[in-house]
């Protein structure tokens, strides 16, 4: 079988075992969130730090206690990773420096992962396991939580409450995650991905060289990395490593870990607004998206004829890609991280084609709505649809409602400034890295690449993806510390803006559907969505996409 | 050492007082 034609089977295979899941892990996610009874071990967990479990939370309380849990975890994050040298197993290794401490701690908080370290060469495993794989976790049990808070905004009526937010974090992580996250991680060790506790070894190859071989708990990361859209790859090459991605197999298994939550979610909105074709409609904006991505990416990583004598003589563009899983391997894959916020790689972005590396940069600048991240992708898509919404209203004079509540002036400044923060919070960390001098001295790659590897770091940190282009000097202290802000920015300013909506929405009367409603669970609605996404973040970018991979790529 | 140690913490509680800042703005604008 042809590397093309394997590829083309994945992504069918993909498609059916996604679409298999929908019904029943969407269906599981709504009961995860609306089921009136505890478990015990949330009970416990609730008296152990002091929770009201019944308070329902108005969206400032419900943000406010985010913004409090995650400031005291970046603290611990980065004392942990400080202080390193003095827990076991840590291999040896000296404390992290300060600002590779505080850059990756904003990293793992705001479920980016953005990684300016190789891991097997800095971090111990105690400070992987008990710090970052434990943010993996948590980062993505709040995203998955702002957004029922959201979706609760379109359910819930003539009140200022949007749920508990200790409660949603525990029982996204204890119901939800972790459970996948067990069943997922034996299969990945099964498949081969390592899982020990041994030292480092350093052994003699066959040419008379030293190579040292490291170890460590690699299935049970590798799989929260994926299923939490994370992306902090234990290692440094990431999924392209074998010990934590040995075999087609397992590469499949990882995209589908990746795409799984995301997917999945539209039915949990579905179910809990009570209309399912809702539901069908956004995972059709969504999978439509994914799907034009994945064929993007591919045709121009397939296609000789623009990659240069290299490519032409390899009959693809070979250059960064793992061998093991090929071109077409590797355009899923790549797809795959940059339409979901999570950034783990198989092969080295900054070698895609022009076009190729664009589409993934594009992917990034979509605020990563099809699917998205955990959480991150469906309050991105709702607002996605309320400015849809809008916008065919004021062009065939429909009435904006959407799930049963009007589209005011508060709601669309809400929706505006969501939209607005993100390009806002890039572009201007961008500017200030090629127009001031200690920016530039870490461009190692001058004209147009060196303008998409700036954009791209930042669209990747602002919008929490992780993944980077190589070639550009982000372990410098000024893309250390600028990072730092943009991931905690990216992060949460987004939030504030959507649970302000989603607790406007929930203060509204519902308004009955009349001859005058659009109908939002058309083919039609959803083509409109997907023509606003477009149209937006082409329009947004097109002067540092023109610039940047356009210019590459057209040279 | 320490002096970037307190620097770093000092961001931190920087960036989330302006985060904190923002959602009391919002409040307002709400009212």
């Amino acid at each position: 079988m042809s590397s093309t034609a394997a590829g083309w089977l994945q992504f069918a295979l993909l498609v059916a075992a996604l679409a298999a899941c929908y019904i029943p892990l969407g269906n599981y996610i709504a009961w995860v969130f609306t089921s009136d009874k505890d478990w015990r071990v949330e009970r416990g967990f609730y008296k152990l730090i002091g929770i009201d479990r019944t308070a329902d939370q108005k969206w400032s309380v419900y943000l406010r206690s985010i913004l409090a849990f995650s400031f005291v975890s970046v603290l611990f994050l980065y004392g942990l990773q400080r202080l390193q040298h003095y827990l076991p197993y840590s291999e040896g290794f000296p404390g992290v420096t300060p600002d590779t401490a505080w850059n990756t701690a904003d990293s793992f908080v705001t479920n980016t992962n953005w990684q300016n370290y190789a891991g097997e060469a800095t971090m111990g495993y105690v400070a992987q396991m008990s710090g970052l794989v434990v943010q993996q976790f948590l980062s993505a049990a709040v995203g998955l939580s702002v957004a029922i808070a959201m979706i609760r905004g379109f359910v819930r009526s003539r009140t200022d409450r949007l749920g508990n937010f200790w409660v949603d974090v525990t029982r996204c992580t204890i119901r939800l995650l972790v459970p996948i996250a067990i069943v997922g991680g034996l299969i990945l060790i099964a498949g081969g991905a390592i899982e020990n506790f041994h030292a480092y070894q350093t052994v003699t190859t066959l040419a008379g060289g030293h190579q040292t071989i490291p170890g460590g708990p690699v299935g049970s990361s590798e799989i929260i990395k994926d299923l939490g859209n994370n992306g902090g790859g234990w290692f440094n090459t990431n999924a392209a490593h074998p010990f934590e991605n040995p075999n087609p197999f397992t590469n499949w298994f990882i995209i589908f870990s990746l795409l799984l939550i995301p997917f999945a979610t539209p039915r949990a909105f579905g179910k809990m607004v009570k209309d399912n074709r809702q539901g069908y409609a956004l995972v059709a904006v969504m999978a439509i998206i994914w799907a034009l991505a994945v064929g993007g990416i591919s045709l121009f990583e397939a296609h000789t004829g623009t990659g240069g004598t290299a490519t032409i003589l390899a009959h693809h563009a070979a250059e960064g890609t793992e061998a093991r899983f090929g071109t077409p391997g590797c355009s899923l894959f790549a797809a795959s991280t940059t339409v979901t916020s999570t950034g783990a790689v198989n092969c080295f972005h900054d070698s895609l084609t022009p076009f190729g590396g664009g589409i993934a940069l594009f992917d990034i600048a979509l605020g990563e709505i099809a699917p998205g991240g955990i959480g991150a992708g469906m309050y991105g898509i709702l607002i996605l649809a309320v400015v849809t919404v809008f916008v065919a209203g004021l062009m065939v004079g429909r009435t904006p409602e959407y799930i049963g509540k009007k589209i005011r002036p508060t709601e669309m400044k809400y929706a505006a400034l969501y939209f607005l923060t993100l390009p806002v919070i890039i572009l201007t960390a961008a500017a200030l890295s090629i127009g001031t001098h200690v920016g530039q001295k870490s461009i190692f790659n001058p004209g147009p690449h060196g303008l998409t590897e700036i954009v791209y770091a930042f669209a990747s940190e602002a919008n929490n993806n992780g993944s980077a282009f190589a070639g550009l000097g982000t372990s410098a202290t000024w893309y250390q510390i600028l990072g730092g802000f943009v991931m905690l920015f990216g992060r949460f300013a987004p939030e504030i803006f959507a649970l302000g909506l989603a607790g406007s929405l929930a203060r509204q009367q519902p308004v009955p559907a009349s001859a005058g409603t659009l109908d939002t669970r058309t083919p039609l609605f959803v083509g409109m969505v997907v023509g606003v996404v477009l149209v937006l973040v082409g329009l947004t970018y097109f002067p540092a996409l023109a610039l940047g991979p356009f210019a590459e790529g057209l040279h | 050492m320490w002096g970037w140690d307190l620097g770093f913490i000092g961001m931190t509680i920087g960036a989330f007082l302006v985060l904190w800042l923002l959602v009391k703005g919002v409040e307002r604008f709400e009212r």
